[in-house]
């Protein structure tokens, strides 16, 4: 599950996702500190107003009703103020309170730069109501009335704090929120992009190693995936029918080139016989003969690997046994072997029984045995053994000679590669290309591996299964 | 012996008649399927070579057709299709012996020494001989001159077949095919092994060598 998410994160899909989740985080970072200024201003001049209404209400109660009149209606309003948010304040010119809700004058009041015919702003901060030991801000006007009156009028901006802190929440909230949302999106975008692009991956592989008449699956949607895949596999409508053409042009080579090949032979062995034992020619058109074999040889494992990789679907198969195949051939196998002083063994002991064409598996089996006693030099070991898994058997052929180099363990199953050490022995670069085309039709896989020293060949059937 | 050969291609037909007729045969030869088919059920032969891709009707009808009117002659069917399929056909279609072009005509010779000799000698036989070498197939024994010689199970085969055949030459093809049913051809020489071994167990204590090896052909086993 781990190693899912860590594929997960890794793809561009999802790097993808992310910078959408930052550009994303980003406007709401924006759009809540649009929110943030206009609602603070906006409180800001709401206050401003009030004071400036109440200010100028107590104005008109002095004007109308003199000092005596002003006190008690301050002291009224204070009255009435039950949650502290209105502060009035009334001194004298040696700055002692007459009346008011404050303790005494603030002399450290901050004044605001502009000077309006009401008065002057100011701000200073109070101590905090119920015990609560944070002070508040509060702003306020200040104006001398008279030679022997200074007024002040404000408010707390203990409101403005709470709103300020709902909206700083909402947008940790929001955030939160929107980082989360995003994230776990662009975790199932990827997985769904990445469930797309692997069922194409899938069907590459399937082709690259497998059956190249295999296609991309659709989905009905006929999205931009399916665009791909229906591009892809048109691609490989074409490279199909190219590949065809080449192998028809092949086989039709080797058919062709086989009827004056078959007359040759006839001719030489017509000429053999002709001539005596000792004739020096006798030599001479016996190695003709023998290379003409060899070659119709080569015609033959061509014309059979084309038949077999055409031909993949509706073979006869019928149950085969592969212990059987393997006893017969280590039993056929093991007197030339004994004079190379190789010894060859089985370690299969229980049938292997699976649907194939017993003559292509024994012909497989006899390659890869064969070319294991070409090249193994002296003091060989050739071992047969089956591995089981859960939903394939795997049969093991391995030897102690020189191995293959890693750098050449896909390229011998090309037809007619041959690896240098090997252009000095029999055979013609065919043997390996059969057994990958016998395999195919099989569904078996083949693999070659290290056997430090020497080779392991790796047959992978998955019809044996051992659930 | 007297043979029919229906086949198409004239190149092949001319060697093949004059290599046959070298050996002392005699040769009708027809290149379609109609007149092969008359020829074969209007005269008596020793032995047909029926090639499967002649013109008007084929090879494998041919034979059929044949066998159903209870045509016993040796036939050996000549195919340009080298598919184990192709071969199984032309087997149940009542052919002796099948043969993929291109082939050698020592194959061809040999092949068809074969069937006209198994035709003779097949029936219900419990004991072979073939000079001081005699072979129970009941009790599975071979013995040289009285003296038991023991083999194990495939070696006692390709004694078997090659006592069947004694006196003619056998290819390794051959071998391959009707001893172990093998229908390819090793890169090494194992049929050799086999045959040295033999040769070995069945020589041993004796002056004369009773398998001989015919160089670019195959073996012979000999009185």
């Amino acid at each position: 599950m781990e190693s899912k998410l860590a594929r997960i994160v890794k793809t561009f899909t999802f790097r993808l996702a992310l910078v959408y989740v930052g550009l994303f985080s980003l406007s709401v970072i924006t759009l809540f500190a649009f929110i943030y200024t206009f609602e603070m201003n906006y409180l800001k001049g709401q206050i401003t107003d009030s004071i400036r209404m109440q200010y100028n209400y107590l104005i008109d109660e002095y004007r109308q009703n003199g000092s005596g009149g002003l006190e008690a209606h301050i002291e009224k309003l204070v009255a009435e103020d039950s949650d502290g948010n209105e502060i009035y304040m009334l001194v004298n010119q040696k700055n002692e309170k007459v009346v008011g809700n404050l303790n005494a004058w603030p002399t450290d009041a901050v004044k605001d730069s502009r000077f309006e015919k009401e008065g002057r702003w100011v701000h200073f901060r109070i101590e905090g109501s119920h015990g609560s030991n944070q002070d508040i801000e509060v702003k306020a006007i200040v104006m001398p009335i008279s030679k022997w009156r200074v007024l002040l009028v404000g408010q707390t901006l203990q409101n403005n704090g709470r709103v300020e802190e709902t909206i700083v929440h909402a947008f940790w909230a929001s955030l939160l929120l929107t980082l989360s949302m995003a994230f776990v999106g662009a975790l199932i975008m990827t997985r769904s992009v990445i469930r797309r692009i692997n069922i194409i991956n899938r069907s590459a592989h399937t082709i690259m190693y497998g059956n190249l008449s295999t296609r991309i699956p659709f989905t009905s949607g006929g999205d931009e995936f399916d665009e791909l895949s229906s591009n892809l596999n048109q691609m490989l409508d074409k490279i199909e029918g190219l590949l065809l053409t080449l192998s028809q042009f092949a086989n039709n080579i080797a058919h062709d080139l086989r009827s004056p090949l078959n007359r040759i032979i006839n001719r030489l062995d017509a000429g053999l016989r002709t001539i005596d034992n000792d004739n020096p020619a006798r030599k001479i058109l016996e190695k003709n003969i023998q290379d003409m074999q060899g070659l119709i040889g080569t015609f033959n494992s061509i014309l059979k690997i084309s038949e077999l990789e055409a031909n993949t679907e509706f073979r006869s198969f019928e149950p085969c046994d592969l212990q059987q195949i393997i006893d017969n051939l280590v039993e056929f196998y093991e007197p030339y072997a004994a004079e190379k002083d190789i010894g060859i063994i089985s370690f299969i002991d229980n049938p292997l029984v699976m649907f194939g064409e017993k003559n292509l598996l024994t012909q497989a089996l006899a390659n890869l045995i064969d070319n294991a006693l070409k090249f193994i030099s002296e003091n060989g070991k050739i071992t047969i053994e089956a591995e089981f898994h859960a939903d394939h058997t795997d049969l093991i052929i391995a030897d102690n000679g020189p191995g293959i180099p890693q750098e050449y363990r896909e390229k011998v199953f090309e037809k007619f590669f041959r690896l240098e050490q090997s252009r000095n022995t029999k055979g013609n670069g065919l043997g390996l290309s059969l057994v990958a085309a016998i395999a195919r039709i099989h569904n078996a896989t083949i693999s070659l591996e290290d056997n430090h020293p020497g080779l392991r060949v790796r047959l992978s059937f998955p019809q044996i299964a051992n659930a | 012996m007297k043979l029919l050969l229906i086949e198409d291609d004239k190149e092949s037909a001319k060697y093949l008649m004059k290599g046959l007729r070298e050996q002392g045969y005699v040769i009708d030869h027809c290149d379609n399927g109609k007149d092969g088919l008359f020829m074969a059920a209007s005269e008596k032969y020793d032995a047909m070579i029926i090639d499967r891709m002649v013109p008007e009707i084929d090879g494998v009808t041919i034979i059929q057709t044949l066998r159903a009117s209870g045509n016993e002659t040796p036939m050996i069917i000549l195919t340009a299709l080298d598919k184990v399929e192709d071969r199984v056909k032309g087997l149940k279609s009542g052919a002796d012996d099948y043969l993929a072009k291109p082939y050698s005509f020592t194959e061809l010779l040999a092949r068809l020494e074969a069937i006209t000799r198994r035709k003779t000698g097949e029936k219900t036989v419990t004991k072979l001989t073939c000079g001081e070498l005699e072979m129970d197939l009941l009790t599975r024994t071979v013995k040289r001159a009285g003296k038991e010689i023991e083999l194990q199970s495939r070696e006692f085969s390709l004694l078997e077949y090659l006592m069947r055949n004694a006196g003619t030459v056998i290819t390794r093809t051959m071998l391959l095919e009707h001893v172990w049913d093998y229908n390819f051809d090793p890169q090494t020489n194992v049929i050799d092994v086999h045959i040295s071994r033999l040769r070995h167990k069945i020589d041993k204590g004796f002056d004369k060598s009773l398998i001989q090896t015919l160089r670019g052909t195959g073996y012979k086993l000999v009185a």
